[in-house]
């Protein structure tokens, strides 16, 4: 017994047999859906496609950006990861990365359970929480560039006037402890768009599943760690992954905080490649563009295939 | 018979004006002059409106700019400028895009000509200045620096600027230091300002180009003293950084400085803006700075009292480090009626009693010889003294041979000179790593 699909599938199979062979294969594969997918196409190639290879052609050249370039085959390669200054920036970018993604999630998840429970006020908090996020990252950056100024800022005149003034810090003067004050803002700035994620991903869980578990006697805590954490699991991958492509591309807070200094201990990958663009190293500028290409591709895969196992 | 010498006169008469007419707009258009475009502004006056677009980068200008433009418009009416500026930090990378894509102004100034404006010359993006006539009144010195190898002058270096160590006056009193004439005096000044509980030089170590000003400030009198001919080894390979001795030496003395805590980490955290406002409130005694700082320190502090002096070397070499401040170029892409425009408005701007008034403005001096400049701050004649003395000016880094790079490195070392995170050594290697592979 045939279903009528597979009569239909059985029809259409029989109609190509009898057709000589190119008109089968013109009707196999009809152009109209890639007429479609046409226009699409070819913007990703010019706007995606054609910029990255382009650079990769420039990274083999030393270039200036005006006149023709000349072909150094990998020298920039080379010289890159010959450069201590850019070991350096590779681990400052993984400390700002890494830091910066445990710390969002260890405070946004607990934030979006809060606003997503049935607290007083929690409209306002949640427009609280998040407001800091819809905010420019260069206003941000001169804003906390005052209030962190070693002389004048208002941070230290406050610890200072509060006897506190063992506490005052060169906070961004101070190759020990300036990473970690961008880190600071970043996280303080970042931490409401990911709360709305987690948010999101709070809301999209069923009721009656929770409703279920409290029925069967489960505390909040229970319910949480058992149930609704593990549903929150393809909320995660993307959190995460969001989380962190954008710390590996950070640059206006900290081009602005700091610019990459004090003695390069804030340079990141893109202010790093800002830099060398800025003073017509395109080249180079270009070489270094590509090792982050190559970085962010793989992290995301890397990430994705780990977390997708969390998944259901 | 009458009627035909009446209709032959009548046609000769008509042919006499219209040929007349013709030739009176032929002259006009097909052999123009070049003395007549470039300065008779009476035919200017007189010939078609052209509006130019203008950029640069020194928004602390704009105020003379206008007024140089009301000018303009009583000299050259046909020439409107539209100016755009750009600041600073973005300026050489947006006009180098604009370059590039054939959409850049059809006269800008250009920061740093010796480097970015022989490399847009290179590319032929230049239009040769040669017939503005006013170009003889720059000095020989600024005007050969400017000239490329075919004998083509590719921009115009308007005005320079020195920079110099700014003193306050009454704290060198209060300290009992005496203005240093060597550098052994200079470091003993550090110190006693140190001990005497004086800040000695405000610093804004966060924008690392201070640190490089600093440095060039004692290099002039040192290192290019010692070893005049490193820029020339450097750019035909024939040295690396870790083998110029000079060099070295005038690293040694900043890491004196270093030592003497007179460079310190917390000054890490201060931009040049935070500095500028710490000299001017009398927190510190000397600021390395620009004579275009000048202006900014007064207007915070009408009272205090300055004065000016170079880091002198060893043996009291005293050489004062000039630093070209604007140059002129015109975009050889703009079509021919803009770039005549553009060229009027130059040579406009190359006009001695022009120059002076926007010097005198701006406290950036003139290039123009025999322009006697009078400035209304004694801060200022300061500097312009110390210009006129012992100019000198740095030569530029091959960008084949060097990365553009190299200065931005030097800078972020210094500071991690001043963190105790790097050495002499280390410093000169990562220089050595941006010399570019033949």
């Amino acid at each position: 017994m045939h279903t009528e699909g597979q009569q239909i599938i059985a029809g259409s199979q029989q109609v190509t047999r009898s057709m000589p062979w190119f008109r089968a294969v013109r009707k196999e594969f009809s152009r109209v859906p890639y007429l479609y997918l046409l226009p699409a196409l070819v913007l990703f190639t010019l706007f995606l496609i054609y910029p990255v290879i382009q650079s990769f052609i420039y990274s083999l050249y030393q270039f200036d950006g005006l006149a023709a370039g000349r072909f150094i085959g990998i020298d920039n390669y080379t010289r890159l990861f010959s450069e201590r200054y850019f070991t350096e920036t590779l681990k400052n970018t993984a400390v700002f990365t890494g830091l910066n993604v445990v710390i969002q999630t260890l405070i946004a998840l607990p934030l979006a359970v809060l606003v997503n429970s049935n607290i007083w006020f929690k409209n306002f908090f949640k427009s609280i929480f998040f407001f800091p996020s819809m905010m420019s990252v260069v206003v941000i950056g001169f804003v906390f560039q005052f209030i962190y100024n070693p002389v004048f800022g208002v941070l230290n005149i406050l610890l200072k006037s509060a006897g506190l003034g063992f506490m005052a810090q060169n906070w961004l003067g101070d190759t020990r402890i300036a990473m970690f004050t961008v880190i600071f803002v970043t996280c303080w700035q970042g931490i409401g768009y990911t709360m709305v994620i987690y948010l999101g991903g709070l809301q999209g869980i069923p009721v009656d599943v929770t409703e279920a578990a409290c029925i069967d006697g489960a505390s909040p805590f229970q319910t949480f760690k058992n149930i609704v954490f593990p549903m929150l699991a393809p909320v995660f991958t993307v959190a995460i992954m969001i989380s962190t492509i954008s710390n590996i591309k950070e640059f206006g807070r900290i081009y602005v905080l700091t610019g990459g200094g004090p003695a390069g201990s804030t340079e990141v990958f893109v202010t790093y490649l800002y830099r060398n663009f800025n003073e017509g190293n395109y080249g180079y500028g270009s070489a270094v563009s590509v090792v982050l290409f190559a970085i962010l591709m793989l992290l995301s895969l890397v990430q994705s295939r780990l977390l997708e196992r969390r998944e259901f | 018979m009458t009627m035909n010498i009446r209709k032959v006169t009548g046609l000769l008469i008509t042919t006499a004006l219209l040929t007349g007419m013709v030739a009176g707009c032929g002259s006009s258009e097909a052999t123009p002059s070049p003395q007549a475009t470039m300065t008779n502004t009476e035919v200017k006056k007189e010939a078609k409106p052209v509006e130019i677009s203008f950029s640069h980068w020194r928004t602390e200008d704009k105020e003379s700019y206008a007024k140089l433009y009301q000018k303009l418009k009583q000299k050259l009416p046909n020439i409107t400028v539209n100016e755009e500026i750009i600041p600073s930090a973005d300026y050489n990378k947006v006009l180098q895009t604009r370059l590039a894509s054939g959409a850049a102004s059809d006269i800008f100034g250009i920061n740093g000509v010796l480097t970015n404006g022989a490399k847009f010359n290179a590319a032929g993006n230049l239009e040769p200045l040669n017939n503005v006539a006013n170009l003889k009144n720059i000095k020989p010195d600024f005007l050969k620096l400017t000239k490329d190898d075919k004998g083509n002058q590719f921009a115009a270096i308007w005005s320079d600027v020195n920079y110099a160590m700014m003193y306050n006056k009454d704290l060198f009193d209060k300290a009992g230091v005496k203005v240093p004439t060597s550098w052994a005096e200079f470091s003993a000044a550090c110190k006693k300002l140190k001990d005497g509980g004086i800040e000695p030089i405000a610093v804004g170590g966060k924008d690392a180009y201070v640190l490089n000003w600093i440095l060039s400030m004692i290099q002039v009198n040192d290192y290019m003293v010692k070893e005049p001919d490193a820029y020339t080894k450097l750019n035909t390979r024939k040295a690396k950084y870790t083998e110029l001795t000079g060099l070295r030496s005038s690293l040694d003395k900043f890491q004196e400085l270093v030592k003497l805590g007179v460079f310190k980490m917390d000054q890490l955290g201060m931009s040049y803006d935070d500095a500028v406002a710490l000299f001017s409130q009398g927190k510190a005694a000397m600021l390395p700075a620009g004579s275009f700082t000048a202006p900014t320190v007064l207007k915070a502090n009408p009272n205090i009292k300055m004065g000016a002096f170079n880091i002198a070397g060893e043996k009291s070499e005293n050489n004062n480090w000039v630093y070209i401040g604007m140059s002129y170029a015109i975009n050889k892409g703009a079509n021919d009626e803009k770039k005549e425009g553009a060229k009027a408005f130059l040579n406009f701007m190359l006009e001695k009693d022009i120059s002076k008034q926007f010097a005198e403005e701006t406290a950036m001096f003139t290039t123009l010889s025999d322009v006697e400049m009078k400035f209304k701050d004694s801060i200022v004649e300061d500097y312009a003294k110390l210009s006129l003395s012992k100019p000198y000016i740095f030569p530029a880094m091959d960008a084949t041979v060097v990365d553009a790079t190299w200065s931005s490195q030097q800078g972020s070392d210094l500071q991690a000179m001043i963190a105790g995170k790097a050495t002499i050594d280390s410093l000169l290697k990562d220089l050595d790593g941006k010399i570019i592979k033949n």
